[in-house]
């Protein structure tokens, strides 16, 4: 595969490409973390984030490619790296419990979401993940699910948001929200 | 509680598909609507949740992705290491059975000399021609050497014949490395100029001979085998012929091929390279029978 088949696959939302990258920049990429005081595991979360930020930009339409693909997924793993050493730099011990709090806060949020979310069926999932993160049209939804057309996507969006908002919404008042 | 028709604007708000204009109305209308402003906020948290689990998909699905050995950061200096000295090893030993099992195939026991008249054991040039040194050359140079034990064992010595020299422990275990310098010496040269004197020269040789030119290995070499002369090499593309004489009941062979003489050692069965003669007086002598 060249880099523009890859590219041009990667913007279908193809995983297989998105797997196939993965694998081919996997050593060029962690060495970049490991090399700077990071850890294997480290390595392996920058690049995977680097990743999938490229990914999204490329599903989503919002990106040109003017240099190689690795030299761009390169330049994300060097930004995610530095605020990630910033970060880790900056914590004091009380701003770590200012920032523990917070974090219990939103990730308690996140968890109620994502139990909802599993609550859905798999097509509703997928709709409202193309929708949302890959920011799919239409269109390219209804032809990667195998819709009739766009309109029975719209349909299905609208439904699955509606069953997710009730299932969010059944389960924590709108206060735990609004706080 | 919001309408069907304020959560569709709020997913428009929020995904980025108003235009300046309609945006700057929305905003106002949140402004002035609270509950509509608890609403937005909630959604914000559900696209957020709904990005985060597309990304936890992802990071698993690359989670399970096996990556080469190679590719790994930890282990890839060590394993590159090692991989290279078991590659450079089984290089290595192929070229040394090859080269070992070259040296042996050409081999012709020095032992073997008491087993056969001397005429025919002794050096019959005292020049070394550019070939037959190039070709001793790759013999002494190949790891036979080196392996002596195990090369006996896999190709042992011929057992001598009764009433012929037995070979000493030592000579058992001693690597035979075909030795061009036995047809160097002179006074063999001058010998089979002599017996040429007082051979006749057969006008039919009696000998079967057999060609092959494809053999990638043996491409200018022969061999005495059941009977008949094997002959390795581009003998199909150029005339040769087999010289024999007989001396009483001694017979000598040679090939005359491209304007060259090759004397032709039939005592044994082993393949041999032909190097050509550069004796004078032999070359003249045979090139007086030739043409005759």
């Amino acid at each position: 595969m060249n880099e523009k088949e890859i590219f041009d696959r990667i913007q279908r939302g193809d995983e297989k490409a998105l797997e196939f990258l993965y694998k081919k920049y996997y050593r060029m990429m962690t060495k970049l973390v490991i090399t700077n005081s990071g850890t294997e595991e480290e390595a392996r979360d920058i690049y995977q984030d680097a990743l999938i930020v490229f990914w999204q930009k490329a599903t989503s339409g919002n990106l040109v490619l003017t240099s190689k693909i690795s030299t761009y997924i390169y330049s994300i793993c060097q930004n995610l790296w530095r605020k990630e050493l910033d970060r880790k730099k900056r914590l004091s011990n009380e701003e770590k419990d200012t920032a523990v709090i917070q974090d219990m806060d939103a990730a308690e949020k996140e968890k109620i979401i994502a139990r909802c979310m599993d609550q859905l069926g798999d097509t509703c999932k997928k709709v409202l993940m193309y929708y949302y993160f890959e920011e799919m049209s239409m269109q390219d939804i209804a032809e990667k699910l195998g819709f009739a057309n766009t309109d029975t996507a719209k349909t299905k969006k609208y439904k699955c948001k509606k069953k997710l908002d009730e299932l969010v919404k059944a389960q924590y008042s709108e206060r735990d929200f609004l706080d | 509680m919001a309408t069907a028709r304020d959560l569709e604007l709020l997913d428009d708000y929020l995904g980025n598909r108003m235009d300046a204009k309609s945006r700057a109305a929305f905003e106002q209308q949140m402004n002035a609507d609270q509950e509509l402003r608890g609403e937005m906020q909630m959604q914000q948290q559900m696209i957020a949740g709904i990005k985060k689990a597309r990304v936890a998909e992802l990071k698993s699905m690359l989670n399970n992705v096996p990556i080469p050995a190679g590719q790994t950061t930890g282990v890839a200096v060590g394993a590159k290491v090692a991989l290279g000295v078991a590659i450079a090893g089984l290089i290595a030993s192929g070229i040394y059975l090859y080269v070992d099992n070259d040296s042996q195939e050409i081999v012709v026991p020095r032992t073997d000399s008491v087993m056969t008249p001397q005429a025919e054991q002794e050096p019959v040039t005292k020049e070394t021609p550019a070939e037959e040194q190039s070709a001793e050359a790759t013999h002494e140079d190949s790891p036979v050497v080196s392996s002596q034990e195990s090369s006996a064992e896999r190709k042992p010595v011929a057992p001598p014949k009764p009433g012929k020299k037995a070979p000493t422990a030592d000579a058992t275990q001693k690597i035979e490395v075909y030795d061009p310098s036995t047809e160097l010496d002179e006074n063999n040269s001058a010998q089979v100029t002599e017996e040429l004197n007082h051979s006749e020269a057969s006008v039919t040789p009696s000998i079967a001979v057999e060609i092959d030119s494809k053999n990638k290995k043996y491409n200018f070499h022969y061999q005495f085998k059941d009977g008949k002369l094997f002959l390795y090499g581009p003998f199909e593309n150029n005339v040769y012929e087999i010289m024999e004489f007989f001396n009483e009941e001694k017979r000598t062979l040679f090939l005359y091929y491209n304007e060259k003489y090759y004397l032709l050692k039939d005592n044994n069965a082993s393949l041999k390279p032909l190097n050509s003669i550069q004796d004078a007086e032999l070359l003249n002598k045979l090139k007086e029978y030739r043409n005759k």
